[in-house]
């Protein structure tokens, strides 16, 4: 017993003299920027289009000399769309030591990693979390897209404008994004006396059948249909089921709408009187907005092109602005700092953030005619 | 065979392995991440321990054991988050210890309670049939958790439904989690070499002959039921608190999957295998993150394997023993015995020396 | 009261589909007693390859539907592939509960496959009938609906022939009622097992196709939730019954349809219509207490 003692203290000591040797503040060569996002499992599109748009971003301000002329390193990490798996990878680039971290994309997932993200000072830049939780309350959490609140008061007051009084709402209960955006815009209408006549919900996302809802929601004879859903059920089910149903107004959604077209069941006409709010639109004459289109294209076809990408693009170059006005690329207090006062003009729009690191910007109103997408008007909350 | 000595080594060698991990921990050797991974196993082996009741032991394939451990989550982050509102036991130390202990376990009892109400109906069901029932109960749970408002949001009043529960305090201490851990295993597996084991094994080899014996099946199969969402709903209570956020999402089919597919690896009614498989299989796809993108792939061909070469699962019914181990290479409990008795006699001797000289 | 009828024809749409899926399940369940939890994911696999090669078919200029004959070919391959390496090897020595795993994991295997094969975004199917709605007194049902409630009808008249008339069938009640006095009586029990999952794997395909017909897209995952419910809908009727599978399909559309119409204006708003899964196990739950062999099984008291 006595030597197994003596044995363990020595154990013991051998180790508290191997961690002894503390690393120094040494300068980094290299920029390393962390990247949380879901490559794999049920919900990798978003991921895939995100990296995408961050490893673009990386690549041009590398070939163009870094930031304050160090090269970015990405460590990417794949949280698979699981919170636990978030935290995992937070965890990790926080023991990494690296200097920023994007991500992560999907709304809960940022969640959970916000807050130990604060407690270390790290500087996280959510590029799509749009829930309106995510950053409150968290100095060091910005993100690069509005949040759910302002798509769904949008939503609400493009309701109002087209002189709508009743409206009807479909949402999906156990999707944070979707129940999120009904909850705004139920709080919006009621301020603009809007009645919603007919509230359906849907248990999954994964849901292929809703013409039940939609038969409900026609019977009501309401015009204007606020359907918080995700594009490949909008364009596969819920508006062919919709039309099927004799429902032929308006349906208006968020951001989850992007990517549709590929979707889209014949005849496409039935697509007309569907709009949605976005974060950029791909027709925007801007330069900045056509150069991030063909070097996407180019770089990876046109087919996971959506503002997701485009998000993840400008995440990047939000971190590169905020270390150069820093005037540093690892004191993080300093890079928060400029985090908080900055003045972005990017493909997602010109913004700065409130004082809860979310953008003040516009969005762009999309509708479709003829199968592509077309550029309504440009809306904001004056 | 589980004498004295056993319980005594096995203490040994918990406390042990505790001391290593604390000293690990101080110096920043295991860094936060590392520690995370570790309190991810500890949940994954309660979690694995508890199926194991009701599968290995009462023999019930249980596919919606997610179910339970939502409800332990819930229950117990709503607890603390209603403490902290209440300004009771919301101060720092001590204080949060049982705030923290308070909440997982009237998450476990509330999953225990659920244990019973779903089981006292459908343990009459067999085989297949009592799986589905219990996948469509995880199925239940989920959606009604998804539509309540106190379990999104921020929670409580200020909740809204449909959304990951956030802003839990985070009060899950490695430390206090590794020995909740241990007193959970060391219970599942008293329990298990107990009487009520022996009873439940009956029942599971053949119940009309355990019924003709006298054994009161159902009540048998409700307390082990009952017992194993108990355990679910602690793991679950340690997971609320370890991450802070719960989402609606998280406890689906897949979770519940994902550990009967340890209680699998590990062996059935194997406590040891539990252990093993569930700290395996939690830190091997985080030591290899590029084949993790395949993880899910290669259990399932993984999983068809074993049912194809060893049903029972890797350790079927083996108990590692730590003693038995000593044994065999340092013939440890006959050294410990011939020592015991040589005290004895030195005492005795002692004794009747110090005897002889009182007689004198 | 149109509206009433419409929500019965809503039902109708997608119970007929689930029907389809349940005729499958039941005829695995009913020979072999397995519960065949990839049937939900082989109907994927037909859905992908109805994705690939619908567009072959209109470009040979052939109607989009034969593409169904590509579909049975391969989830018959898949289907006998599963049951030679994994169902078989397993039936040998495991028990009713190492079966089951086998299937979960096969299911997870076919899932994960998929997803990295195709990733996990959905893939869009191009149109498959182009029928119009049937308006009847401003009610109208999908021509999908009615092709799908016939083939439904079909498959199950077929079948019913096939498992009482035929030789085949013959062998097949033998393996269902005992297999070792099966083996005795000179039937090959293990080409018949082989074969029954040719022909679940074969309905899978056809499901396929009608799921596609109504619901245009397929993704890795979309056999889980409708395997379950078909399961259901086949417990429902009482499995391994061929006409109950086709009755608890449509039972357990229209129990989905009317909860999502009606559940939230009688309960209040306390119960919407997102709550209509849960109430589908529900019912579940309450048949296997009540019934447990199902609406049209006949209750069986085990003996020692």
């Amino acid at each position: 017993m006595k030597k197994l003692l003596a044995l363990l203290l020595a154990v013991m000591m051998i180790l508290s003299f191997a961690s002894c040797g503390d690393k120094k503040d040494e300068e980094k060569t290299q920029v390393d920027l962390g990247v949380i996002a879901p490559l794999t499992g049920s919900v990798a599109q978003y991921g895939t289009g995100v990296y995408n748009g961050v490893s673009l971003a990386v690549e041009e301000i590398n070939a163009a000399g870094g930031i304050l002329g160090k090269q970015i390193v990405i460590q990417k990490f794949d949280s698979k769309g699981s919170e636990t798996e978030g935290v995992n990878a937070i965890n990790a680039l926080i023991t990494n030591e690296v200097d920023a971290v994007i991500g992560a994309v999907i709304s809960s997932v940022t969640a959970a990693i916000a807050p130990l993200a604060d407690e270390a000072g790290m500087v996280v830049v959510t590029p799509t979390s749009t829930a309106d939780t995510v950053t409150e309350g968290y100095d060091y959490v910005f993100r690069t897209c509005f949040a759910d609140s302002f798509q769904g008061k949008l939503a609400a007051r493009y309701a109002d404008k087209l002189g709508k009084t009743k409206a009807a709402v479909l949402y999906i209960s156990s999707d944070p994004y979707s129940a999120g955006l009904y909850e705004a815009f139920k709080a919006e209408c009621a301020a603009l006396n809007i009645e919603l006549v007919s509230v359906q919900s849907t248990a999954s996302k994964d849901d292929t059948d809703f013409t039940t809802q939609l038969t409900t929601i026609q019977a009501t004879g309401v015009e204007f249909l606020y359907a918080p859903c995700y594009y490949s059920a909008i364009g596969s089910y819920i508006i062919p089921q919709a039309r099927n149903a004799g429902y032929n107004g308006i349906v208006m959604g968020a951001d989850g709408y992007d990517g549709v077209i590929p979707y889209m069941a014949d005849p496409k006409s039935m697509y007309e009187n569907v709009y949605f709010t976005n974060h950029y639109s791909k027709d925007d004459v801007n330069p900045v907005v056509q150069n991030f289109v063909k070097s996407y294209t180019d770089k990876f076809g046109a087919d996971t092109l959506n503002s997701f990408a485009a998000l993840g693009y400008d995440a990047v170059y939000m971190v590169k602005q905020a270390m150069e006005e820093a005037n540093t690329t690892q004191d993080k207090e300093a890079i928060k700092a400029a985090m908080a006062d900055i003045n972005f003009s990017g493909v997602t729009g010109s913004f700065t953030l409130d004082e809860t690191g979310t953008p003040q910007k516009t969005a762009a109103l999309l509708g479709f005619k003829d199968g592509a997408e077309i550029f309504v008007e440009s809306v904001g909350l004056e | 065979m589980f004498s004295k000595l056993s319980s005594k080594v096995n203490f040994i060698a918990v406390t042990l392995l505790f001391l290593i991990l604390v000293v690990l921990r101080e110096t920043g050797i295991f860094n936060n991440y590392v520690m995370g991974i570790l309190m991810l196993a500890c949940i994954s082996i309660i979690m694995t321990a508890s199926l194991n009741v009701a599968t290995g032991y009462l023999g019930q394939l249980v596919i919606g054991h997610a179910g339970f451990m939502a409800i332990g989550a819930y229950t117990a982050a709503l607890i603390t988050k209603a403490f902290a509102n209440a300004d009771i036991l919301n101060g720092s130390g001590i204080e949060n210890f049982f705030r923290f202990i308070i909440a997982i376990i009237a998450g476990g009892i509330l999953a225990a309670i659920f244990g019973v109400l779903v089981g006292a109906p459908t343990l009459r069901l067999k085989g297949d049939y009592l799986a589905i029932a219990t996948l469509g109960f995880g199925e239940i749970i989920r959606v009604i958790i998804q539509n309540l408002k106190i379990c999104g949001g921020k929670g409580l009043a200020q909740g809204s439904a449909g959304q990951a529960l956030i802003g839990i305090n985070r009060l899950a201490d490695f430390y206090v989690v590794y020995w909740i851990t241990v007193l959970s295993l060391a219970f599942l597996f008293c329990f298990a070499r107990s009487r009520y084991g022996r009873v439940l094994k009956a029942i599971r080899e053949d119940e009309i002959a355990a019924t003709a014996v006298g054994i009161k099946t159902t009540r048998y199969k409700i307390l082990a039921f009952s017992m194993s969402a108990f355990f679910a709903g602690l793991a679950g209570g340690i997971f609320a608190h370890y991450l802070g956020t719960l989402a609606p999402g998280t406890f689906d089919f897949n979770k519940s999957i994902e550990y009967v597919i340890m209680g699998v690896f590990g062996g059935m009614s194997s406590f040891s295998g539990s252990v093993i498989a569930g700290t395996v299989l939690t830190v091997l796809p985080e030591a290899l993150r590029s084949f993790a993108d395949y993880r899910m792939l290669a259990y399932s061909v993984a999983l068809i394997l074993v049912m194809i070469y060893r049903p029972q699962g890797l350790f079927g019914s083996y108990e590692f023993s730590l003693t038995e181990q000593l044994d065999k290479y340092f013939d440890f409990t006959n050294k410990v015995q011939a020592r015991k008795e040589k005290k004895a006699a030195e005492k005795k001797a002692g004794k009747a020396a110090a005897g002889e000289g009182g007689e004198k | 009261m149109s509206l009433f009828v419409q929500q019965i024809f809503n039902g109708l749409k997608v119970g007929s589909v689930y029907a389809l899926v349940a005729l499958g399940y039941t005829m695995v369940y009913g020979i072999i007693r397995l519960i065949n939890f990839a049937h939900g994911d082989f109907i994927m696999v037909g859905a992908y390859t109805l994705c690939y090669t619908i567009p072959l078919m209109v470009n040979a200029g052939m109607p989009a539907w034969m593409a169904v004959v590509l579909g049975i070919v391969v989830c018959v391959i898949v289907g006998v592939v599963v049951e030679l390496l994994a169902y078989r090897p397993v039936r040998k020595k495991g028990t009713n509960m190492t079966a089951l795993i086998t299937a979960i994991s096969m299911s997870l295997f076919l899932q994960n496959t998929a997803q990295s094969l195709f990733g996990s975004a959905p893939k869009p199917i191009t149109t498959i009938f182009d029928l119009e709605p049937i308006n009847i007194a401003g009610v109208s049902i999908a021509g999908e609906t009615l092709v799908t409630i016939l083939i439904g009808f079909a498959v199950m008249i077929t079948l019913t022939v096939v498992v009482n008339k035929t030789k085949i069938g013959r062998s097949m009640r033998a393996v269902s009622q005992d297999r070792q006095a099966a083996i005795l009586t000179g039937v090959n029990v293990n080409r018949t097992i082989t074969l029954t999952f040719a022909i679940g794997a074969a309905l899978a395909a056809l499901a396929a196709l009608m799921y596609c017909a109504n619901y245009p897209a397929a993704s890795p995952t979309m056999g889980g939730m409708l395997g379950l419910k078909a399961f259901v809908a086949a417990v429902l009727g009482g499995i391994g019954i061929i006409p109950g599978a086709m009755l608890g399909g449509i039972l357990v559309g229209l129990v989905e349809s009317l909860s999502k119409a009606y559940s939230a204006v009688l309960t209040g708003g306390i119960i919407t219509s997102a709550f209509s899964d849960a109430v589908v196990f529900m019912i579940l739950i309450f048949v296997l207490l009540i019934r447990p062999a199902g609406i049209l099984g006949k209750n069986e008291r085990e003996k020692v």
